[in-house]
């Protein structure tokens, strides 16, 4: 019998082996099984367990947030309280064809429709649409009148933009670029929808707003506009109690 | 020959020792297989847990990034809302802080980002001296102007000049 073989053969038949195998089948099982274990439940832990990299949350200043116009309804009474505040007077306000914008036409001094333009745009999503139009109303006439095409620009809203109340921000005033205008003095209406007989006009109704009175006139293509109530209005250049449907709801 | 048998252990011993060993051995592997079986068991269930709670918080970290990237786009529209609204601002302070007892606007219009002022002045120096604190208020438009005419510099006194000056902004 070979030496090593009878070595092996003693090692194995050895009654202590059992002592020896015993540890050694044990340690085999937990190499095996448990220690894979134990190592991904230790890595899965450290995972869950290791802080986040802080992610910074865009904020802006909270004076810089927009309060964003959804529609235009909801733009028509901000329009109407900056044009009080800041001393403009609007003459008609409605929508363009498209349904896309609103087409507003002020009077006033320039100091007085550049503060009223600032303050409109200011904190909000509405953005000036060419053409603008700066010029005075007649050439012997101090006032301007300003042609003003508004678009709600499509800003998604952050958290906390619509709980936000909408504030009218107070501006630096304007020094006046257009001359020698006479500081700017309500006037009692312009004469607007020059180019459309008072035919195709239907008066529809009133709004008293900030103590002003403005006439709703529907024209043509269905639209109604805001008309200033002491505004001379259509070719005919009447008032507005000459306007067909206003008589008729007098009397009733 | 007894004396070489003392020497070793007899057989029964020996067997006895075995069975002894043997037995304790069998013991040991049984409670020892008992135990990693039962530690992997709970390990298992622990990972699974551990598994179910890692894809929450990933799904929650992805929402999270999400939401971020929402907002810094949202951000970002902001800005460029309050950058066209600071452009038409500062063309109206420019107007306004140009313009003289002598030298002022008679009308502006916008064409696109462009801004078309009109106006008047009494000389001609005066507009190019409007143009130059037009530039200085603008300093990211390209002030240009287009036209000026009116009466003769030999009557400087009674002159009056009429201008046309163009802004548009450098980057569009």
């Amino acid at each position: 019998m070979d030496i090593n073989k009878a070595l092996v053969f003693g090692l194995f038949t050895h009654p202590l082996a059992p002592l020896v195998g015993c540890p050694l089948i044990l340690i085999g099982l937990y190499a095996w099984f448990l220690q894979p274990l134990m190592t991904e439940h230790w890595e899965l832990a450290n995972q869950l367990k290791a802080p986040t990299a802080p992610i910074e949350w865009p904020q802006p200043p909270h004076d810089e947030q927009l309060y964003v116009f959804d529609v235009f309804a909801d733009v028509i009474p901000w329009i109407m309280e900056n044009a009080a505040q800041s001393g403009s007077r609007v003459i008609a306000i409605a929508q363009t064809s498209e349904q896309d914008g609103l087409l507003i036409d002020l009077l006033g001094g320039f100091p007085q429709l550049a503060t009223f333009i600032e303050r409109s745009l200011s904190g909000t999503n509405l953005l000036v649409q060419s053409p603008l139009i700066i010029a005075p109303t007649a050439p012997a006439v101090a006032d301007l009148r300003v042609s003003l095409h508004l678009v709600l620009a499509p800003v998604a809203c952050l958290k906390q933009c619509k709980k936000q109340q909408l504030v009218a921000q107070h501006t630096q005033p304007y020094r006046d670029g257009f001359g020698s205008l006479q500081p700017f003095v309500a006037m009692s209406g312009g004469h607007v929808l020059q180019e459309q007989s008072v035919q195709h006009l239907l008066w529809v109704g009133r709004l008293i707003l900030m103590a002003d009175n403005y006439e709703l006139v529907r024209i043509k293509n269905g639209d109604v506009l805001l008309v200033a109530s002491e505004s001379l209005i259509g070719v005919e250049g009447v008032t507005v109690e000459d306007l067909p449907g206003w008589t008729a709801h007098e009397k009733g | 020959m007894i004396d070489l048998e003392l020497l070793h252990t007899s057989l029964i011993k020996l067997q006895r020792l075995r069975i002894s060993i043997g037995v304790c051995a069998l013991v040991v592997a049984v409670l020892g297989g008992y135990v990693i079986s039962e530690r992997s068991s709970a390990y298992r269930a622990l990972i699974a847990v551990l598994q179910q709670q890692h894809t929450a918080v990933a799904k929650k970290q992805r929402q999270r990034a999400q939401n971020i990237d929402a907002a810094k786009h949202a951000l970002q529209q902001q800005g460029i809302v309050q950058m066209q609204q600071q452009r038409v601002i500062q063309v109206l302070r420019a107007i306004g802080h140009t313009a003289t007892t002598t030298s002022y606007y008679t009308e502006a219009t916008t064409e696109g980002d462009r801004w078309r002022l009109y106006g008047r002045a009494s000389d001609q120096s005066e507009v190019f001296l409007l143009i130059a604190q037009l530039r200085r208020l603008l300093p990211d438009n390209v002030v240009t102007l287009v036209e000026i005419s009116g009466e003769a510099a030999a009557e400087l006194q009674a002159s009056v000049v009429t201008f046309e000056i163009v802004t548009r902004p450098v980057i569009g």
